[in-house]
């Protein structure tokens, strides 16, 4: 009886500690978590080492990039709608800022990594950085280095081939990270985020 | 945007022929509709033949060889149907329909090779983040300030040219009023090309602790 008993009562002791078990391993999840907790998770997780070379053929890495804020954004230049609008806007939000206080829009970097190294050489994102008219850190890579900074940046690339075969595409993440001058990430900004809550989130940013 | 111009201009279409509206008030009313609709915007609405073309531009473009975007708006004031099936241009090897998308925070971009289907009575808009031309194989750069030619071929109304003043990639453009493109509505869950074979890793956006 006695062994019966006490082995009823460990059933019950792991019965109640499944369920907690499962109710924590739910709440980590995601569902209740609050906003707080996952920016301070994700800021763990989005952002680490990288070694890219930018327009000019420097040497650029996520310890360079330190000491600055920087508005972080993936795309490429065989992209003529969304990767464009990106980086006008971003130029836009730091004129708005400059404008509101001088040299608030300037007190964050605007770094631009191509999703397409094969075809955008550090000439061709130079060229094409150029035309937007504001200082834009535009980074380039081996397949291997583009790898690792993707990776380290939580960021989804996929080639995408046409029906014909002879050209690509590349689905990437359209969301801008904005990080924190010791690189660790703040805020992000989507792409169909508002005007007034981007630049409320990119003002927060450039006044750490 | 596309989706929603065609929802309310065949339900406005469907309202006027049950009130069994001749094809020429269908037509006027059509007109007249898409003038409304850009009458902020300032930008000429050309009737050509039975369609109407309006807010042509296209994006500076830096090199030879590289690609192109533009961006314009059709209606079909004819009491027909018509299909945007193809274009072309001199300065471009070729010239593809194609569509951006958001999924996910990821953005994709597809051809669409079938062309696309404008009812009578409806406005396609070709604008960023969704539709638009694409230009591949650039003979030379897209220069801001000057005006290019495209041709668009129409399964009923044919070919089509249509000027393309090039704005310079510093401006913007003329729609991005800084508010989001709202074509996280448009995400066509169904578009079978669009299915990816490994999972995104940052499915969600973290960050809306300011909304």
């Amino acid at each position: 009886m006695r062994f019966l008993r006490t082995l009823l009562w460990a059933l019950v002791a792991v019965f109640v500690l499944g369920t907690a078990y499962l109710w924590w391993s739910s709440q980590l999840n995601g569902a209740t978590l609050s906003e707080a907790d996952k920016n301070e998770a994700l800021s763990e997780l989005v952002g680490g080492p990288f070694e890219m070379s930018d327009q000019n053929g420097k040497m650029v890495t996520d310890q360079t990039l330190k000491g600055k804020p920087f508005a972080i954004f993936f795309g490429f230049t065989h992209c003529p709608d969304v990767c464009p609008t990106s980086l006008q806007r971003l130029k836009k939000w730091r004129g708005i800022l400059n404008d509101k206080q001088a040299g608030l829009g300037d007190a964050f970097q605007i770094v631009f990594v191509t999703v397409d190294p094969t075809r955008d050489t550090p000439k061709i994102l130079g060229d094409y950085v150029a035309l937007f008219d504001t200082p834009i850190i535009a980074l380039s890579g081996s397949e291997a280095q583009l790898a690792q900074m993707t990776q380290s940046y939580m960021v989804y690339v996929s080639k995408h081939p046409s029906a014909d075969g002879k050209d690509y595409s590349v689905d990437h993440t359209a969301t801008i990270y904005l990080m924190g001058k010791d690189g660790k990430l703040v805020s992000t900004i989507a792409y169909d985020e508002t005007e007034g809550v981007s630049l409320e989130k990119l003002e927060r940013l450039a006044r750490q | 945007m596309a989706r929603i111009h065609y929802i309310i201009s065949l339900a406005a279409l469907s309202l006027m022929t049950a009130c069994d509206a001749t094809p020429e008030q269908t037509s006027n009313t059509a007109e007249k509709q898409a003038k409304d609709d850009h009458i902020s915007e300032a930008t000429e609405a050309k009737p050509l033949g039975a369609l109407l073309i309006s807010n042509a531009w296209a994006r500076e473009a830096p090199e030879a060889g590289g690609v192109g975007g533009a961006f314009l708006t059709i209606v079909n004031g004819t009491s027909n149907g018509d299909t945007l099936v193809s274009a072309a241009a001199d300065f471009a090897t070729e010239v593809q329909i194609h569509e951006s998308k958001m999924d996910n925070d990821v953005m994709v971009m597809r051809r669409v090779a079938e062309g696309v289907p404008i009812p009578s009575g409806a406005t396609l808009e070709l604008a960023p983040g969704g539709l638009h031309l694409m230009f591949i194989g650039l003979k030379e750069p897209l220069k801001a300030g000057e005006t290019r030619e495209v041709t668009l071929n129409f399964k009923q109304a044919g070919e089509k040219k249509v000027p393309l003043p090039i704005r310079s990639l510093s401006a913007g453009s003329p729609a991005d009023d800084g508010m989001a493109n709202p074509i996280r509505d448009m995400v066509d869950k169904d578009m079978d090309d669009m299915k990816r074979s490994s999972a995104t890793p940052m499915k969600s956006s973290m960050d809306h602790s300011s909304h």
